[in-house]
């Protein structure tokens, strides 16, 4: 996969942006970084070291109420033709404008330092959203019904131990070698 | 002897406490004259790239990568038993770990083992504080089974209805967590480990009977890294500086306790400044700041700028390195009275004790130290002399683990 050469690393509230701006600068020194940020916002200096350019968008264009600027912030955020467009929160909203974004990735960075790939495509972002509700729901229906209800499904301990086939002679005896040392002391020992 | 030290959890620069306590136990322990050989995951699937680099660590270490695909129990356990497997060591340490630690010692069940806990990660499956409901949980995986599982799958109910997963309901949902399969293997795990290590003498009590040897070892600091404090300056208009380093965006660690008495004290007084370590933003008050989020280097920093530090964590604080820290500073530390706090700060000596929550006796102590600069000196001469008998790793090392190692391999 080739680099990406135009980043845009969209700003949300109550999240550390900073630190995203850092990394992104850090794993693409030649890509040309635009923050995306609410005119309210300003960056530090050591912020703004990391960009090469810095988009301040009115607070009112973020809501798709206002639909005449939300259009144009839109035009805007695709006129910036992102390689890669960079989310803080995996979130339906903000899926959903990195898609109409139309960059070539959409990838959120969470809070947990993960990478989560988002689709490109806003009917795909809204189905999976949707999946993943359902699927969850289900899936909690199931977990719910095993640890409230009787426990029917009794399963064997865990083995993670190697297969025996594997173990080599010398390993052999080296294993024999920790036995020993792992029998419990006797009382006179 | 050599000993593979396993983490799940390391990342360096430290992060917090464990992962510094860990670094410092296999320095310690490389001392003494063994081999030693960290192994720990690292994961592709993070922005903040890995999570440590082996070049920047004083032993050898290698790093696991993990894929997301393969960030699960099954795996991860393989990858350990397989790479300490190829170290032949004579004996497994066990540092931080969640839900996938159990699985991680299964697989290295045929060597002697000696397991680290440093929260209560042996006790509590639901999020490891074994705090619940604004106190101590009653309850523990040993004693209350079923009832600990429900409580941990209700934890974790949101993540797995919306699917969108934090790592720790992940790991939940991936080790299955919730069954009774889980918890004998973790009963099992436990159970197995030669001597099992924890930070205060409640980590000690709830599992003693479960397994052979449980100790309480400290945690310590490196003395080298706080040369002995200088006079704080004292020029005319400055502000006393009060401050909380740590997770403050952590409920557990009580920033909310420590602002609302910062509100009290501001109706009163203004010759006082709290600075606060946030990864998130503070609510506006002249006399509040953030201080941001810091490494240790920089948490060194900001003590040298401190005169008071502040402990307000609300749970039971298994060891607060933060006040060892803040005494090795020269700090007076006001701190809880939870958990493993009052074993560091003596009540009068090194700092002052308060009811954990309890934002009214914090202001009252730390009006106490606003209005005495000689209090504050005394005190943080105190515990730095404290710090300096008690918590230096060296001295740590040397009391408690030449006897541990050869116990365990006897």
């Amino acid at each position: 996969m080739t680099p990406p050469e135009r980043i845009v690393v969209f700003y949300s509230a109550d999240a550390d942006y900073a630190a995203r701006l850092r990394a992104a600068r850090r794993a693409f020194p030649d890509a040309r970084i635009t923050a995306v940020i609410p005119a309210t916002q300003t960056l530090s200096d050591g912020e703004r070291a990391c960009v090469d350019h810095v988009h301040a968008a009115e607070p009112a264009a973020y809501s798709p109420v206002r639909v005449r600027r939300f259009l144009g912030f839109l035009r805007a955020l695709r006129a910036m033709r992102a390689d890669l467009f960079i989310v803080m929160f995996d979130s339906l909203r903000l899926g959903l404008l990195g898609a109409a974004a139309r960059p070539r990735r959409l990838v959120c960075w969470d809070g947990e330092m993960r990478i989560i790939p988002i689709p490109r495509c806003v009917l795909l972002v809204a189905t999976r959203a949707a999946v993943r509700v359902v699927v969850g729901h289900l899936r909690w229906l199931v977990r719910a019904a095993r640890i409230y209800g009787p426990d029917l499904w009794h399963q064997p301990p865990l083995d993670h131990s190697r297969p025996e086939g594997k173990v080599s002679p010398r390993e052999r005896r080296f294993l024999n070698r920790l036995d020993r040392l792992r029998r419990p002391p006797t009382p006179d020992a | 002897m050599r000993i593979a030290f396993v983490d799940l959890l390391f990342s360096w620069p430290p992060p917090g406490g464990a992962q510094a306590d860990l670094y410092y136990t296999i320095r310690g322990i490389q001392a003494l004259g063994h081999d030693v050989h960290l192994f720990a995951p690292c994961y592709d699937f993070k922005w903040a790239f890995n999570a440590f680099d082996p070049d920047d660590l004083p032993f050898p270490a290698t790093p696991l990568w993990f894929t997301n695909a393969a960030y699960r129990p099954a795996p991860m356990a393989r990858a350990f038993r397989d790479a300490v497997d190829a170290w032949r060591p004579d004996l497994v340490f066990a540092g931080f770990g969640r839900y996938y630690k159990p699985h991680v010692l299964a697989a290295l069940n045929r060597y002697p083992q000696i397991s680290r806990y440093y929260m209560y990660e042996h006790l509590c499956i639901r999020d490891f504080s074994l705090y619940k409901a604004a106190e101590t949980c009653p309850n523990d995986i040993f004693h209350t089974g079923p009832a600990c599982r429900r409580c941990a799958f209700a934890c974790w109910s949101r993540d797995l209805r919306s699917g969108k997963f934090t790592t720790y309901g992940l790991e939940f949902d991936r080790a299955r967590a919730w069954t009774p399969r889980y918890e004998r293997l973790f009963r099992q795990t436990v159970g197995n480990v030669r001597t099992a290590i924890v930070n205060n003498d409640l980590a000690k009590t709830r599992i003693e009977g479960f397994c052979p040897d449980v100790r309480c070892i400290p945690g310590g600091v490196d003395l080298a890294a706080y040369p002995p404090p200088a006079p704080r300056p004292d020029a005319p208009g400055r502000k006393t500086v009060i401050l909380m380093v740590g997770r403050a965006d952590d409920p557990l660690k009580g920033a909310d306790v420590l602002i609302e008495a910062g509100l009290g004290l501001s109706g009163v007084r203004d010759d006082f400044e709290v600075w606060i370590t946030s990864a998130e933003p503070l609510p506006e008050n002249a006399w509040l700041r953030n201080a941001g989020w810091r490494d240790h280097a920089g948490i060194r920093d900001l003590y040298h700028q401190a005169d008071i530090v502040v402990v307000p964590s609300v749970w039971d604080e298994p060891y607060g390195l933060v006040a060892v820290e803040a005494m090795a500073a020269g700090l007076p530390v006001v701190a809880s009275r939870a958990g493993g706090l009052p074993m560091n700060v003596r009540h009068g000596e090194t700092g002052l004790l308060f009811a954990p929550g309890d934002s009214a006796e914090l202001a009252l102590r730390l009006a106490s130290l606003l209005d005495d600069p000689a209090l504050r000196a005394r005190m943080g001469a105190a515990g730095r002399a404290r710090v300096e008998a008690e918590n230096d790793w060296a001295a740590i090392i040397q009391r408690h683990y030449p006897a541990l190692l050869e116990e365990a391999l006897r």
